[in-house]
């Protein structure tokens, strides 16, 4: 074998303890203290980071869920429709949008989003799914003919 | 005076401005109806039905009138692509997670439309819009995998602890074209013959 | 600061030189395959010289592909990209299977992506097509001109009964409200 540096030769020749800890130093380089620098410690802190980083993954989906959540009962709310009602009106229809474009949607194309709410409103009102509390007529709704009334 | 009334509550139907592509109304679902249940008096609606073709006629032949000046501006549209559904318009690149067959430098059209949109209407599937009314153009530009995930699992005091290490599939697409072919509102006398082989 | 970047950078999705808005340009330039003529470890890769490279070569004409013997050495493929990028496999006891599935890889990549995090998955330059949605959006222009403080407008959009009321009703419900009630008595 040819070793550029002496240092990596004496390195190679004895158990692997040198090259098993780099692993582990490698990842806890950025760390504060002693956990950088002290193996018993650098490996605690290098192993809950990892399984931090596994859990994470499945709590950012989570995160994004609720978010899409919140943004469309936000953009529900100020055309006055429950959000429950407006998913349920929607799946009626056939109108199989995601939370996710639904939110994205609400966001960006809040005209489309309006369209949404008028065609679940009139759904909702056509097969009476209102939530309990708001279960009241506010208006009887005319079409067409209101000129000639 | 033609008006007629009607309730409300009668499952008939009928068709939105936004919707144009007639299906059956299959979903209706016992237990959320039971869980909103009400007593409260079913409103009536007098819906002249001469009135209301003329209404939604104006709003579609306005769509249409667009669509053929070429008026309509930049279109977005949702699609559905390999289990999820993005927003794109012209010139996007979206990546597709997981193995999906397509090979780099592929042009491939993408057929499952939820919904166009522009700034002046928008085009609502139920569920999808109508075949061939829209067309979406795409090409694969890359294929790679994704940086190196690890897995790691440990419980304290348990000698357990288990690390894998993955990879995943990543397709990478730029959306080429989204253009409305065709006119809105006027479905072909026979439909679903497209993807039949005789 | 911060060293979080030294280990994996993240960013957005970057496609060279607005590759396939008009055709598909081939990023992969060239590749070098290393392997040993003698040795085990290098056996997949001579496999595949022998039999998949012409065919790899023929079909894609735009990559140039080199072969570099090398005596007790591991098997690598090297592959350089248009965007300057070099990236190195090691093909180690490779099967002839594991070697056509990383070049097809590295032909089908737009650059070493390996240690790179996406951190969106769409990239648009037009995020709306009919603007974003403000405060503003749906709100009544008649507003700009109210003045302040307005009680109409001061009152909560949603507020639940209060107790006084909700006695009053059941009063108005009740045999004692209501005129047949008192007519009754």
């Amino acid at each position: 074998m040819v070793f550029t540096t002496a240092v990596n030769f004496v390195r190679s020749r004895g158990p692997d303890e040198f090259w098993r800890k780099r692993k582990v130093f490698k990842l806890a380089a950025a760390y504060i203290g002693r956990s950088r620098n002290c193996y018993s410690i650098a490996i605690r802190s290098v192993h809950r980071a990892l399984v931090y980083a596994t859990k994470g993954r499945k709590l950012k989906k989570e995160d994004f869920s609720n978010l899409w959540d919140t943004r469309i009962t936000a953009g529900c709310e100020q055309h006055d429709i429950n959000y429950h009602v407006f998913k349920e009106s929607l799946a009626r229809n056939n109108i199989l949008l995601n939370r996710n474009t639904l939110a994205t949607l609400a966001c960006w194309e809040p005209f489309t989003f309006k369209a949404l709410t008028d065609i679940a409103h009139k759904r909702a009102s056509e097969d009476g799914i209102t939530p309990p509390k708001e279960n009241k007529v506010l208006y009887i709704p005319k079409r067409g003919s209101q000129s000639k009334n | 005076m033609a008006g007629v009334v009607r309730r409300i509550f009668a499952n008939l139907p009928r068709i939105n401005t936004c919707n144009y592509v007639k299906t059956p109304l299959l979903s209706i679902l016992p237990s959320v109806t039971s869980k909103f249940y009400s007593n409260v008096p079913t409103p009536y609606e007098i819906v002249d039905a001469q009135e209301d073709r003329k209404t939604y006629q104006g709003v579609i032949d306005n769509v249409n009138r667009q669509v053929a000046e070429k008026k309509q501006g930049r279109l977005f549209a949702v699609v559905h692509v390999a289990g999820k559904q993005v927003k794109i318009t012209e010139g996007d690149v979206f990546i597709v997670e997981g193995y999906w067959p397509p090979d780099a430098g592929d042009k491939i059209s993408l057929d499952k439309v939820l919904l166009v949109g522009a700034s002046d209407f928008t085009l609502i599937g139920r569920p999808l819009v109508q075949r061939g009314l829209v067309r979406v153009e795409a090409t694969v530009i890359e294929k790679n995998v994704s940086h190196t995930k690890t897995h790691f699992r440990k419980k304290r005091r348990k000698q357990y602890m288990r690390i894998n290490f993955y990879r995943t599939p990543r397709t990478m697409v730029r959306v080429n074209r989204i253009e409305i072919v065709g006119e809105v509102n006027h479905p072909p006398a026979v439909t679903g013959l497209e993807t039949r082989i005789f | 600061m911060s060293n979080s970047h030294l280990f994996l950078k993240s960013g957005f999705i970057r496609t060279p030189s607005q590759n396939g808005v008009g055709r598909y340009v081939c990023q992969l330039q060239r590749v070098v395959l290393k392997f040993c003529k003698n040795n085990g470890s290098s056996r997949g890769m001579r496999d595949f010289i022998e039999s998949g490279l012409v065919d790899f070569a023929k079909n894609n004409p735009g990559i140039v592909v080199y072969l570099k013997p090398r005596r007790h050495r591991t098997a690598v493929i090297s592959a350089e990209y248009l965007n300057g990028d070099k990236q190195y496999i090691n093909c180690r006891n490779f099967a002839k299977e594991e070697i056509i599935k990383w070049l097809n890889l590295l032909k089908t990549q737009s650059g070493n992506t390996t240690g790179f995090r996406y951190r969106k998955l769409l990239h648009t330059d037009h995020p709306s097509i009919q603007g974003p949605w403000t405060p503003y959006t749906f709100k009544d222009p008649a507003e700009n001109l109210a003045k302040f403080p307005d009680q109409d407008l001061s009152r909560p959009k949603h507020l639940p009964k209060t107790a006084t009321e909700e006695l009053l009703e059941l009063f108005q419900r009740s045999s004692l409200g209501s005129p047949e009630g008192k007519r009754a008595e």
